[in-house]
């Protein structure tokens, strides 16, 4: 049912939370799991440079790849596909990735901020509904 | 009390698989259409809204909304069971009445039955239409605290694919 399954994170611990069940759908399926990360930059600034949103964006990368190469070791079919986008844009390239590689569902983890936090701060997992190709399965912080 | 009819379908899918004793709870308000199992052919029907039934009893009598909504809502509930039938799932079919948002409704019955999942349909609202409308996959996504699924509806689907294309081109 899940030949291609896209685990998209962002190096947090709720998105570690959402790879517990990427895995095991596309361990169940033998398919494919496709880790996408998005470098989110911030606008240009005056001088015309970007920053990662995160400043430990450095960690963050290696911290996924550790945990590509982990699920390789560990058999499964998994492969890392990162980008770059501009901050509140992650959803766009993530949906595109799911677009371009034929994904059956994409995992992400959720934050679960309040009403007031996602209207200042923004849903990744909410802006990829909007955009998805496919079926978008949403793991909260406090799931069990 | 003028009830806001939820209907929801649970399925046993081994097919799933990704918890031993997998249940999933799709969660549907009774003025949406299902369609998280696939059935692109299942047709769009002039089925009963709240909104016109609100029209037609303008002023009436509240009780016969109320008979008139959880009459919806089981044939609703009973679709989507049939849905899940259909594709080899054990389904059945429940609806419930709950004076709260479709979404705490959805969400307070998924705990109710210690659901793993809630698999709910998108219907691809945005902009000003979410924001007065409302988004039930948002709200159920903001408030879970277990895995929801989302779930595109072929048109939803189609129109982004569309608007995709055209984004490249």
């Amino acid at each position: 049912m899940f030949d291609k399954v896209i685990w998209a994170t962002d190096g947090s611990d709720s998105a570690d939370k959402a790879l517990q069940f990427a895995r095991e759908l596309a361990e169940h399926a033998g398919g494919e799991l496709i880790v996408v990360h998005c470098n989110e930059l911030t606008f240009p600034g005056k001088g015309g440079g970007r920053l990662p949103v995160h400043a430990n964006e450095d960690e963050l990368r290696q911290k996924i790849e550790r945990q590509v190469s982990d699920l390789s070791g560990d058999g499964l079919r998994a492969t890392f596909q990162a980008g770059t986008a501009t901050v509140g844009e992650a959803a766009r390239m993530i949906a595109d990735a799911a677009r371009d590689a034929g994904a059956d569902v994409i995992v992400v983890g959720s934050h679960g901020h309040s009403a007031l936090g996602e209207l200042l701060i923004g849903g990744g997992a909410h802006r990829l509904l909007h955009r998805a190709p496919c079926p978008v399965l949403v793991v909260p912080a406090t799931a069990n | 009390m003028l009830r806001i009819g939820t209907h929801v379908a649970r399925a046993s899918p081994d097919s799933v698989g990704f918890r031993s004793d997998p249940r999933l709870l799709p969660g549907l308000p009774a003025n949406q259409e299902p369609g998280p199992f696939g059935d692109h052919n299942w047709k769009r029907r002039d089925g009963p809204d709240l909104l016109r039934r609100l029209t037609r009893f303008k002023g009436g009598d509240v009780d016969e909304i109320d008979q008139a909504t959880r009459r919806s809502a089981q044939e609703r509930a009973d679709e989507g069971a049939r849905l899940a039938h259909d594709v080899g799932l054990q389904a059945r079919a429940a609806t419930c009445s709950q004076a709260t948002t479709t979404a705490r409704a959805i969400l307070r019955h998924a705990d109710e039955i210690g659901a793993n999942a809630v698999v709910m349909e998108s219907r691809g609202l945005t902009g000003l239409k979410e924001l007065l409308i409302g988004s039930v996959s948002h709200e159920v996504i903001q408030h879970a605290d277990r895995t929801v699924i989302v779930v595109p509806s072929p048109e939803v689907a189609a129109h982004r694919a569309k608007a995709f294309h055209e984004e490249v081109e």
